[in-house]
């Protein structure tokens, strides 16, 4: 299929401003260069591999990330019926035969934009193994930090055309595994709070001055960088340049939410999730490419019935509002949204009125991006307890994003220290996924 | 109880004694290493650095021994000093400090991955791992003696923090082995752990003949041994509850009479096969009886388990021991030597055998055969480490992938510096002494760049960046008058943590299994009730959630008015219904736990009491925490976990235990310290000529320093994502040895626009007190440059300043933006 750029035309005057924003993008994250991690015997590596072949459907991916483990019975797979179903009723939606949990009503009017995937199964139980392997495809492990999608789409394909970094993360989690190991300039960029912005990125002093006592440190400098001509030094300049560039980009003003009309920004919601939702459509718009939001507090361990609707709310605000928003900007297209979680609940109740952690089974979302509008992919059983078709392994799960993203699932890479790894590990994209 | 601030006066480092291998003079090794470059230099048409100035090399010891850059006045009272041995004397002082130790914790902290935030190793074991490796640093722990405490670390938190080495990699005993080959070894063989290594010799059946070592390290979760017991008792139950249903008697076959007729033979026989019949139907009631009644246990147990966890969550992590296990090799296993799955035998990859002596656990044994000096990888690796301290660059690099065929930079040198590591018997501050005393230490940086895979000669050191913590220490240097002051408050923080575990443990211990099983039903009770009460009240909130929300849309499509307005009040009250029955829930989920606090914890600590003290049980009425509503009728932990309970004046009370508490301090004492710090910060005011008015302010601006700038080493290991450190490049301790020197956008981004420069221009910084000593502009112009870059400007820097100073810029703040902004600053030379 073919791209909608009306993001890119957005920016169709500021050529000039776009080359230095390639070496902007390129100094930040160490894209559009290959790292390191791609000499001598790496290279080697990719001779041996078969590109699969394929055609990217999307250019951008949201990807939201339910933290603390959804519950899947109160969420995207209802049942009715029987006794691990609770309370939770399903409810109809804009597509014919896919039903979700009452709690999700707006959502439930965009899901003949996505597809519903009731048959995700992970081997690990307990939250950083399964966050980490939900992001990485990889186990967790002593000796080795494996990248995130964002890191592996930086390093095969590079920024998109923004001064921009082209991978952000908007949470709280300390435990996103990053760059792995990538070097550190291929990881997202940190956003704690959507609302404020990036850190650091205005000058106290008056601009005038600023730009006197820049021309201060280069003269008082001048002896030193001339008597140490080496790389590290110079960088050291170049990076100056770059964070003095990003300091005068226009694209920083995705971070002005405030831009936003005002009922729009309600329909977000006002907590940190929605407006992260709301900051990752400007951002995509900017030629972002990698946006993740995390929405956490989904370890319902106790009185379930009360967290889920509860989580529900704020999520059901954002996300529907994001697809709609997406839709009508041309960009839903182009744009794959992705939610999903380190694992399910359990479906039996426990006593404590809640449910436990639960990998055997679970769910897992996709809207825009070229999948298929109104389908649903893998079944559990009555009760939720088995998945009874189409079983999809987490590595499964992540290389349909990457095949979603055009990027080679077979290419063989080499950590620093000489282990080849894979995007998603070996997995096999779901491509009945796709339109 | 220890005082409860230190010192911290204008001389906040500590100086310690230090011994010293006496066998080896360190002035005469230096120069025996001089000689040995200087052959290797000769031989390859290379000549030594020029020898680096005063000024070069104070801001340069202090950066590479204590880890910031010397204060204006430090550098001053070094480049006065007159004294011939001026240089060594510092390197004996600046290695004799505490700061010593704060900087070096920060390279070990990044080599074996300590955290203390709670994570992977959990708060208490890594609060007690980084004290370790504090105190063996203080101690001046030699590296052999400390790499043996970690790798045979066994027992709790509180006895033994190098239990945190095994903990850091808990529940992969694999990956801790690899782990231990790169770092102590300084060899790779994860690779092996999947198949045979491809680049290098060690086979996969190598890699579990090793992991056989330390493959029955235990890091599960530990509760107590009290609650050992109480399972026992649990399955005690279970068993009596099966004893309780008889099995049914099992018919015989009787022999038939000889003298039965046939028919009467038939008839026994047919007896026989009714009763036999009639037994395997009792056998079937039985055993579904039996199942029935354990199901139920099973349920009433559940309650059990939960308050069990309660208790297990308050220690959890904290326990390291050794059973006897081996590792089997994996299902795939591809090679001749061996059957899939089969269980491997210890075995070492290289060197000599490992047998263990008598009286010595296997653990023990793997612990002294890694440090042997006739292990010849152990000592190849901390002697490159200490050198690449030192000078920029190992000899080998890198020094973590040793393989048959390395070759170092040069040999002589290499075999010359194992040799001295051996016969100073490991004591890591007699060698860096040693290297820091040799002429090339004391040379200039080179020129010229080292390109990575180039042979280096070692003419000099290299030119280096600050790590993210030297470059942190420096500012916290700039920014505080007593730079190296010891995070008291965090230190206590750390210990308390520790103790209260402790406490927890033995109080746990100090009761009967029967007593803990008591006090357990208790809350098993409420747990048991909790599914009900809970659904109860959750049929209530989805309800009122509803009714609000149906209020509050048709408000919302009201046109303004009194309708509305009513309509609006009457979806707040259904709101704060709804609010009200959350609350309910929330109270509802947290008494199980505040029950097992009381009634077992609670009643352990009184028990405790009474042993340790042989007195009847006492509390103490907490004065600094007010109870909150919901706190009412149970005990809470608090962060630092302690246990508080309500008392019967329903008052928070603690059960304090000597020992195991301090004393806590009564309101007037609490002012008493807190007097004390402020009259040592008047006195030091008065030092700087503040004058009588501004003390008050000087006070508490100077409080408030002490809270916001301290160096690295004392804060959380990793600090928090955010902060300055992490910018700056700090290891996030997810990898061995992950920190990066890399320029980054944010951190140009942070010291062009953070909050650094406004506190550096706090009047009251180290800084500026500095300068503003200074009478005339030009002192004030040397007194930056001299705080900043440890020296005085040139005449070039001098007029450029002048002329920049008549083209519109003139503050000092200008001065001093630009100064941090060169990269002068953050390089060392």
């Amino acid at each position: 299929m073919s791209f909608n750029l009306r993001s890119s035309a957005l920016h169709g005057d500021e050529l000039s401003r776009r080359q230095f924003a390639a070496r902007t993008a390129s100094s930040l994250l160490g894209v559009g260069l290959l790292p390191q991690v791609f000499t001598s015997k790496a290279s080697a590596a990719f001779e041996d591999s078969s590109p699969l072949k394929q055609v990217p459907t999307a250019r951008n991916v949201i990807y939201l990330y339910m933290s603390g483990g959804q519950s899947h019975m109160d969420t995207w797979d209802p049942k009715v019926g029987v006794e691990t179903a609770g309370p939770t009723k399903p409810i109809k939606t804009s597509a014919d035969g896919v039903r979700i949990s009452e709690y999700l009503p707006r959502t439930a009017q965009q899901m003949h934009h996505g597809t519903v995937i009731n048959s995700l199964s992970s081997t690990q139980g307990a939250h950083e193994q399964g966050n980490y392997m939900m992001h990485t495809s990889y186990e967790l492990r002593g000796t080795i930090r494996h990248p995130a999608m964002g890191a592996w789409l930086n390093v095969f394909q590079g920024g998109g055309n923004s001064t921009l970094p082209n991978y952000v993360y908007v949470g709280n989690d300390s435990r996103h595994p990053g760059a792995g190991f990538f070097p550190a300039a291929q990881a997202p960029l940190f956003v704690s709070n959507p609302e404020n912005g990036l850190k650091n990125i205005k000058n106290r002093a008056p601009e005038d001055q600023f730009m006197a006592r820049m021309k201060l440190v280069d003269e008082l400098d001048g002896e030193f960088r001339q008597t140490f001509p080496h790389r590290n030094v110079k960088a050291y300049s170049d990076m100056y340049d770059d964070a003095m560039a990003m300091m005068k980009s226009e694209d920083l003003k995705a971070f002005d939410l405030t831009e936003e009309p005002g009922d729009l920004r309600a329909a977000y919601g006002s907590d940190s999730f929605g407006q992260g939702c709301l900051l990752a459509r400007r951002l995509v718009e900017r030629g972002v490419r990698f946006v993740e939001v995390s929405l956490g507090g989904w370890d319902t361990h106790n009185a379930n019935f009360v967290a889920v609707p509860e989580r529900c709310e704020t999520l059901d605000k954002g996300l529907s509002s994001l697809i709609s928003d997406l839709h009508n900007r041309g960009l839903l297209d182009e744009t794959l949204i992705v939610l999903t979680s380190e694992f399910g609940r359990t479906p039996d109740i426990n006593q404590n009125a809640g449910r436990d952690h639960y990998p055997k089974a679970f769910s897992g979302v996709m809207f825009g991006g070229g999948v298929k509008g109104g389908f649903t992919y893998g079944k559990t059983d009555k009760e939720g307890r088995e998945v009874i078709e189409n079983k999809v392994k987490i590595q499964d799960f992540n290389a349909s994003i990457a095949y979603a993203l055009g990027l080679p699932l077979n290419q063989v890479v080499y950590s620093p220290s000489k282990r080849p790894f894979t995007i998603a590990d070996k997995g096999a994209p779901l491509t009945e996924l796709f339109a | 109880m220890k005082p409860a601030l230190a010192s911290i006066g204008l001389l906040a480092v500590l100086f310690f004694g230090t011994s010293f291998a006496a066998s080896v003079d360190p002035s005469a090794a230096a120069k025996q290493i001089d000689s040995i470059l200087e052959k290797d230099w000769k031989a390859n048409g290379l000549s030594g650095n020029p020898a680096a100035d005063d000024s070069t090399l104070v801001r340069r010891l202090y950066l590479d021994i204590v880890g910031r850059i010397p204060t204006a006045r430090e550098a001053e009272s070094f480049l006065n000093d007159k004294s011939p041995d001026k240089r060594a004397k510092l390197i004996d002082k600046l290695l004799a400090s505490e700061a010593y130790v704060q900087h070096f914790f920060n390279y070990w902290a990044d080599v074996l991955r300590v955290t203390t935030n709670g994570r992977q190793t959990g708060a208490i074991t890594g609060s007690a791992y980084a004290n370790f490796v504090k105190e063996s640093l203080r101690d001046n722990k030699h590296y052999d003696d400390f790499v043996r405490e970690l790798v045979a670390a066994q027992g709790k938190a509180w006895d033994n923090g190098a239990i945190g080495y095994y903990m850091r990699d808990r529940g992969m005993p694999l990956d801790n082995m690899a782990n231990t080959v790169r770092v102590f070894l300084g060899t790779r063989i994860e690779c092996a752990q999947c198949h045979n290594h491809p680049f290098d010799k060690w086979t996969q059946m190598q890699f579990y003949e090793m992991a056989a070592f330390t493959y029955g390290v235990q890091t599960l979760d530990y509760y107590g041994d009290t609650m050992d017991d109480v399972r026992g008792l649990l399955r005690e139950q279970e068993a009596m509850v099966r004893a309780s249903f008889k099995d049914p008697e099992r018919p015989q076959r009787v022999k038939p009479d000889r003298k039965m007729t046939k028919e009467q033979v038939a008839a026994l026989e047919k007896e026989y096969q009714r009763k036999a019949k009639e037994y395997a139907a009792q056998v079937k009631i039985v055993a579904q009886k039996r199942n029935e009644a354990r199901d139920e246990l099973r349920k009433e147990q559940r309650g059990y388990q939960e308050a069990m966890n309660d208790v297990r969550n308050t220690m959890r992590y904290t326990s390291v021991s050794l059973r006897d296990r081996n590792p089997t090799l994996p299902h795939d296993y591809q090679y001749d030597d061996a059957r899939p799955k089969s269980a491997v035998e210890p075995a070492t990859m290289l060197g000599h055998e490992c047998t263990p002596r008598p009286g010595e656990t296997p653990l023990e044994a793997y612990a002294r055969w890694m440090t042997s000096p006739e292990n010849p990888r152990f000592t190849t690796v901390i002697a490159n480490r200490l050198w690449k301290r030192v000078f920029g660059l190992a000899l080998i690099e890198p020094l973590d992938e040793l393989m048959d065929t390395t070759v170092p930079m040069i040999p002589e040198m290499e075999e010359h510096l194992e040799k001295l590591v051996v016969d100073l018997d490991y004591d890591m501050k007699a060698i860096l002494r040693v290297l820091y005393n040799t002429r090339t230490y004391q040379s200039e940086v080179s020129r010229d760049e080292h390109a990575p895979g180039d042979v280096y000669h070692f003419t000099g050191p290299l030119l280096r960046r600050m790590g993210a913590e030297q470059m942190w220490d420096s500012f916290v240097t700039l920014i505080n008058p007593s730079p190296d002051m010891i995070n008291e408050a965090n230190r206590d923080a750390m210990e308390q943590r520790i103790l209260q575990a402790k406490k927890t443990a033995d109080s746990i211990n100090a009761l009967t299994p029967e007593e803990a099983l008591d006090g357990l039903k208790k809350a098993a009770e409420i747990y048991g009730k909790n599914r009900s009460r809970t659904e109860a009240q959750q049929k209530l909130y989805l309800e009122a959630r509803t009714a609000y929300k149906e209020a509050s849309d048709k408000a919302e499509a009201m046109p303004d008015g009194p309708k509305k307005e009513a309509e609006l009040a009457k979806a707040q009250t259904l709101k704060k219904k709804y609010e009200d029955v959350r609350k309910e829930v929330s109270r509802i989920q947290s008494e199980g736990r505040k029950v097992t606090y009381s009634e077992v914890i609670g009643v352990g600590q009184k028990k405790l009491y009474e042993q340790v003290t042989g007195k009847p049980v006492q509390t103490v009425a907490l004065n600094s925490k007010a109870a909150k509503d919901d706190d009412a009728g149970g005990s809470v932990m608090m962060s630092g976990g302690d246990m508080m309970m309500m008392g019967s004046s329903g008052k928070p009370e603690k059960i304090l235990i000597p020992g195991y508490d301090r004393k806590e301090l009564s309101q007037e004492e609490k002012a008493a310290v807190k007097e004390k710090v402020r009259a040592e910060l008047a006195e030091e005011a008065k030092f700087y000529g503040i004058p009588e008015k501004e003390i008050k302010s000087y006070i508490s601006a100077r409080e408030n320093i002490n809270r916001k700038y301290l160096r690295a080493a004392e804060e959380q290991s990793p600090a928090p994502r955010g902060h300055y450190l992490r910018e700056f490049g700090q290891s996030d301790r997810e990898t061995i040895e992950n920190a990066n020197n890399d320029a980054s956008v944010p951190q140009a981004l942070a010291l062009m626009n953070g909050s650094l420069l406004p506190d550096i221009m706090n009047k009251y910084s180290q800084l500026m007190l500095t300068i503003s000593k200074a009478q005339y502009p030009d002192d004030r112009v040397e007194a930056a440059y001299m705080s900043v870059l440890s020296r005085k400007p040139t005449e070039r820097e001098r007029e450029t300043w002048n002329a920049a100073s008549n083209s519109g810029l003139g503050s000092m703040e200008d001065l001093i933006f630009a100064l941090l902004n060169t990269q002068q600053f953050i390089f060392i030379q």
